[in-house]
């Protein structure tokens, strides 16, 4: 399990979900872990993230220019280093066009789209002064999803944010790629984390059972193995991809 | 170790003559270093041999065995061999695949017999060994099919045959993958980019008459990450996590391995 050894991972919304599972998979790969989220509270439950790993956690909202910069800079602190950013944060509004206001659109665009581009730049930004290692002078793995190529069921802003985020992806691995920085996406389908409440209403279970070709839908170690994946070395000829951890659905 | 006692063919296992470590090979030498066993399937045998010996140096489990897989007699031959031998198939995976050696041209250019020549190789191929190895898949229950494509579906290339066949592949694979994930079986494909491989860069320095050096130039130039072509160590990478059981969400997806030239077209 030293698939990431020696590698420094900055990793939003890592306190619950999937963001939680890919920490707890980074960390048994080896990572250096620093966990941001707006709060330790596990919206699925139970003792907080950090904690339960034992690794150092700071709390921001990816939205704010000043916390994400801090966030990088602490990252780096330790080993001088940021190999991996992965940006997982997010916030969902679960509304129609007509039933938005520009205030939830603001703030569900603040959070999912210009968090992932205020974290890419300063990552980008320290990593630009690192060495390249491994073939890398850095990686990116952006939590983007289905929605946002198919049309997420009622939630307008939730999808076009995450269509924003495939795009992003692209322009950075196109612009960075001759630094040797990496930057990939990974798609989730309908991943299971535990969660309560719209997530798993009878109606929309049905929805993506039937959607979902494989027999089972999604669990949060699923993204995180795909993230190890583009996270580690084994993963250097890749970049600007958008990796559909869906079980087929985006096939059928 | 991730694939243990997994059974895996690898369809093109042998690789062009030329310098350093085709995609097939490279493959066939990742699945057995995390456990596999290996069926390494060539029409040329020695250089599945070549293979074979490479992983048995390793300590890893592997046999050679000679397929023409345009012919559908030696792909069931193939798959019954794998079957009998070690009781199951958990992997197939297919990377046989010409371009410029099997006569392909520009449209103008391209003559019926080639045209059939690569249509045979890369797809009838890819579809055939499907078919026969689908049944015993079903039959357990699980399975992984990864296909290798290439770069080409995406992006503009000059050869009608090989950009037609690899392109029908993806969408063989997904329909493959829709048809078949209620069994739990799984199909990807994967599209290697500019890499660094006999079949690429000597195949073109001797039809050219370049220098390998010259071609490797060129082709590194077109790269965006860090202007370097790829190996085939990136794609064996690749396939090593869509065979595995970490990626048992991952079907139906088109994967490039590409260093990010699709990305930029044209
Ligand atoms: N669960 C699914 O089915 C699914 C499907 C497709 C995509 N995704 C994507 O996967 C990622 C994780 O989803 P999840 O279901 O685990 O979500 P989740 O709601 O369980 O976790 C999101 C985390 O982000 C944190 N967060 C929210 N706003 C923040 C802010 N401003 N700054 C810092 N942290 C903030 C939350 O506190 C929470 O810990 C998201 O990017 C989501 O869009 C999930």
């Amino acid at each position: 399990m030293t698939r990431l050894a020696g590698k420094t991972a900055l990793i939003t919304g890592a306190s619950s979900g999937i963001g939680r599972a890919i920490a707890t998979r980074f960390l048994a790969e080896g990572a250096t872990l620093l966990l941001m989220d707006i709060t330790e509270a596990v919206v699925e439950g139970g003792e907080p993230t950090h904690k339960i790993l034992d690794v150092p956690f700071f709390q921001g909202d990816v939205s704010n220019e000043k916390d994400v910069d801090e966030a990088v800079r602490r990252a780096a602190l330790p080993t001088g280093r940021l190999d991996i950013v992965v940006n997982d944060a997010v916030i969902r509004i679960g509304k129609k066009l007509t039933d938005t206001s520009l205030e939830e659109w603001n703030r569900v665009m603040a959070v999912n789209l210009a968090g992932v581009f205020l974290m890419c730049r300063a990552a980008v930004r320290q990593m630009l002064t690192q060495e390249i290692r491994h073939e890398a002078r850095g990686r990116i793995v952006n939590i983007s999803s289905q929605h946002g190529m198919i049309s997420s069921p009622e939630d307008v802003s939730y999808g076009t944010s995450k269509a924003g985020v495939v795009y992003l992806t692209r322009q950075i691995a196109a612009d960075y790629g001759r630094d040797s920085i990496i930057c990939n996406a990974v798609a989730p389908g309908k991943i299971l984390t535990g969660k309560t409440g719209r997530a798993v209403e009878p109606r929309w279970l049905d929805y993506s059972h039937a959607r979902t070709p494989l027999p089972r839908l999604g669990r949060s170690e699923d993204v995180a193995n795909a993230a190890l994946f583009l996270a580690s070395d084994e993963a250097t000829f890749i970049t600007g991809e958008n990796l559909m951890v869906d079980g087929g659905w985006m096939a059928g | 170790m991730r694939l243990k006692d997994r059974v895996a063919i690898v369809v093109g296992a042998g690789q062009s003559p030329g310098e350093g470590m085709g995609n097939g090979r490279a493959t066939a030498l990742t699945f057995a270093r995390e456990g596999a066993k290996v069926l390494c399937v060539d029409h040329n045998l020695k250089s599945a041999q070549e293979t074979v010996e490479m992983i048995g140096a390793n300590q890893g489990t592997a046999m050679a065995f000679k397929a023409d897989v345009t012919k559908e007699a030696e792909i069931k031959a193939m798959v019954a061999d794998a079957h009998s031998r070690w009781g199951r198939i958990d992997i197939l995976h297919n990377n046989v695949g010409v371009s410029l050696s099997g006569g392909d041209a520009e449209l103008l250019e391209i003559t019926e017999e080639a045209f059939d020549r690569c249509v045979a190789i890369n797809l009838k191929s890819c579809i055939l060994a499907a078919k026969h190895v689908i049944p015993i898949m079903r039959a357990q229950k699980s399975g992984a099919i990864i296909n290798i494509s290439s770069m080409a579906v995406i992006t503009t290339y000059p050869y009608v045959a090989y950009k037609a066949t690899k392109a029908a592949m993806v969408s063989f694979t997904e329909q493959l993958a829709y048809q078949n994930a209620a069994y739990g079986i799984r199909a990807n494909v994967i599209l290697p980019g500019l890499m660094n491989t006999p079949m690429a860069v000597d195949t073109r320095a001797r039809t050219f008459k370049k220098t390998r050096a010259e071609v490797e130039a060129e082709r590194d130039a077109k790269v965006p990450l860090g202007k370097k072509m790829g190996t085939g160590w990136d794609v064996a990478n690749a396939a090593l996590f869509l065979a595995s059981d970490e990626a048992s969400f991952i079907t139906g997806v088109t994967l490039p391995v590409d260093g990010g030239a699709s990305v930029r077209r044209g």
